[in-house]
């Protein structure tokens, strides 16, 4: 049987539903590297250039961690998931910066493009023809795809729910677990794969959760609102994450839900250097309070954790004046 | 209205003689200094890469001089150039200075977007804009063939200096150019005082080459001199970047034939084989391009460059497996100048051991050599 890894990292936090069951219907035994920890972010380092942002030395410590349990990895150039929007440079030269970091005896790269554009190329044909390079049939490889999309249609309802990616990934195996729904909520904004992972965010939206707030991440908010929202600004973002953190700001914002914004950036990230700007200089018309965290794998957590309680003190100060 | 824009390099000639021909009051910034860095890092967001905060700065040094409207590049990704105006704007908006912003970029709906500033732009009769562009154009052209030779100079000038006091004058007076004719003459007795320049004959020097994200290739500010320090090193510079090379690649769609960036794209696979933004595969191809015509290779790029960061990562291999030696040097508003030369010596001590050992008949391979 084929193995095929799937690094726990970057998109991994918003596609792992749809990939996984379509390598699993093609028969495919799928490995996932396991949840971040130092010696993986060790390796990482080691194996990239000093000046790549955080989650991608991650994403590196996880490749190097599947490398001698799998046949494959599966590492997507992801240009695009939506028209005329990018992710970032880095993502479009991920597969090529891999192959580089690891020797080539070593390493077998599953490189499908990811590329949204007006020819109606879609993630649904990208798979498929990867199956089908892979020798299997279309015909396997268009039940394989079915049943992916279903999963994966079900995991971003489940998403804009209000559910976190890891817990729903949990949902999976062991059903849904009760939260009890707490009234007063914070926006925790960032890159989904900066915050979902407990290691580079620092565990943070527990951390805020064990103060007795409620999250809210840009995921739970839905497309139409985020479209809406981003409608009003002058230049169309031509980053997909960059759009969805800022629509949600300015979304929040309008709903008024929220107690506070904590936005956690990737040092040396450049989408987040001008996003990050962008959406401070929206909260500061607002008067939400907002905290810039920014994270790289020289951050301490005592650092973090007093940040996070100077700020939350100061918001029940202000519920208190 | 007047208008400013930001300066790279030698374009502020380019571009006041285009807004000057089609009618505008143009106010060129004063020349990139520690206090338009100053001014700029002041107020721009911590992280943004250097470019967008010396523009900051050229921005804010021209509206003391009573510039009140910016023409700005755009752009519709990935590269964060792309977005700068719009972070710009909000800033100089923040700050209280009423500027009014154009900006030139590829349209998100339609063509008429990009009619309708032009349109708004130009103030004289369409054959006056069509002249001035076409000596711009020669302006341009003439500063890149003039500056190609001061590459090769400065390595073999018997008197330090003398070719760039001859290039400074060179700019100067191609400034004020009023037409081809004169850029014509100027550039040939440019030409002469050049060839009149001793050096010497029996030297082959060491050639470097100069490549990564072209504002921090072009700009001599932020890269501190680079060109000029390796020159009077005795190093042949080589730059593959030019001003009017990027312009005919990227706004006339190669339509003249000089040598474009077209065979380093495609050279670039397969370590590189997609497109990252900015310049990152150029950076890629040149170098693999260059094997064999340069001894050596000096990436430069603002800290936190994304495209360049990739370019970087598969260089390491590129690296390896052409013998080339490579330098990545990031330059950013903490750089220093003492650190960045140091280490421009030391790999030029290290590529010409290499040459010599070459030369004398080892292998190239670094590794065998040790």
């Amino acid at each position: 049987m084929t193995k095929v890894g799937i690094p726990k990292s970057l998109f991994y936090y918003y596609y792992y539903p749809l990939w996984s069951t379509f390598f699993k219907e093609l028969c495919c035994e799928v490995i996932t590297s396991p949840n971040t920890n130092k010696n993986i972010v060790n390796n990482g380092i080691k194996a990239t250039v000093d000046e790549v942002c955080f989650p991608v030395k991650t994403y590196f410590g996880h490749v190097h961690n599947l490398l001698n349990k799998v046949d494959y990895i599966f590492c997507p150039r992801i240009v695009s998931i939506e028209l005329k929007a990018f992710i970032c440079p880095k993502f479009m030269g991920l597969p090529d910066m891999v192959a580089t970091g690891f020797h080539k005896e070593d390493i077998k790269i599953l490189a499908p493009i990811i590329k949204i554009d007006k020819k109606n190329n879609t993630q649904k044909r990208a798979l498929i023809n990867l199956a089908l390079s892979m020798g299997y049939t279309s015909k396997q490889a268009d039940k394989s795809w079915e049943s992916a999309d279903k999963t994966q249609k079900y995991y971003e309802v489940l998403i804009n729910s209000g559910v976190l990616p890891t817990d729903a990934f949990q949902s999976f195996e062991s059903g849904l677990k009760e939260e009890e729904v707490k009234s007063q909520r914070i926006a925790v904004l960032g890159h989904g794969y900066n915050l979902y992972d407990d290691y580079l965010s620092m565990n943070i939206i527990h951390k805020v959760n064990s103060h007795g707030y409620g999250v809210i991440t840009p995921e739970m908010i839905s497309n139409e609102s985020i479209e809406d929202c981003c409608k009003t600004l002058r230049k169309k973002i031509f980053w997909t994450l960059g759009k969805r953190i800022i629509g949600s700001t300015l979304h929040l914002i309008q709903t008024g839900k929220i107690k506070g914004v904590i936005y956690i950036a990737s040092f040396g990230c450049g989408p987040d250097s001008l996003i990050g700007h962008l959406t401070e200089s929206a909260i500061r018309k607002s008067k939400i309070p907002f905290m810039l965290l920014t994270v790289d794998e020289h951050t301490g957590e005592a650092g973090i954790n007093t940040r996070l309680e100077a700020f939350l003190d100061m918001l029940q100060r202000r519920d208190a004046v | 209205m007047k208008v400013t824009f930001p300066h790279m390099g030698y374009f502020h000639i380019t571009g006041k003689t285009i807004f000057e021909g089609i009618g505008l009051d143009v106010i060129v910034p004063p020349p990139c200094t520690k206090k338009t860095l100053t001014l700029g890092t002041n107020h721009s967001p911590e992280f943004a890469c250097l470019p967008l905060k010396i523009n900051m700065g050229n921005f804010i040094e021209a509206a003391q001089l009573g510039a009140d409207t910016i023409i700005m590049g755009g752009g519709v990704g990935p590269c964060r150039f792309g977005y700068y105006a719009e972070v710009q704007k909000n800033i100089l908006d923040e700050l209280g200075m009423n500027y009014q912003m154009i900006v030139l970029e590829p349209p998100d709906v339609h063509i008429k977007e990009v009619w309708e500033k032009i349109r708004y732009l130009i103030n004289t009769r369409w054959t006056e804009a069509i002249t001035a562009i076409l000596l711009a154009w020669q302006k341009t052209y003439a500063i890149d063939m003039i500056e190609k030779e001061v590459h090769t100079l400065r390595a073999l000038e018997i008197n330090k200096g003398e070719s760039d006091q001859v290039f400074k004058d060179f700019i100067g007076k191609i400034d004020r150019a009023k037409n081809k004719k004169e850029v014509k003459e100027i550039m040939d007795s440019t030409k002469k005082e050049l060839n009149q320049i001793q050096i010497y004959k029996n030297i082959r020097p060491i050639k470097i080459a100069i490549v990564g994200e072209i504002y921090t290739v072009l700009e001599p500010f932020v890269n501190f001199d680079m060109e000029v320090f390796l020159g009077r090193m005795g190093v042949e510079v080589y730059r593959p970047l030019f001003l009017s090379q990027w312009i005919n690649d990227h706004l006339l769609g190669g339509l003249l034939p000089i040598k474009g960036s077209k065979k380093a794209k495609r050279l670039s696979s397969p370590y590189l084989n997609y497109f990252v933004g900015g310049h990152g595969r150029e950076t890629v191809g040149h170098t693999i391009e260059l094997k064999g015509i340069v001894d050596g290779v000096i990436q430069v790029a603002p800290l936190t460059c994304m495209p360049e960061i990739v370019a970087q990562s598969v260089l390491t291999n590129v690296s390896a497996d052409t013998g080339m030696p490579v330098m990545t040097v990031y330059v950013d508003e903490q750089t220093g100048k003492a650190g960045i030369h140091t280490r421009i010596e030391a790999f030029v001590d290290m590529v010409t051991r290499k040459k010599d050992l070459i030369q004398r008949g080892h292998s190239s391979n670094p590794r065998e050599i040790l």
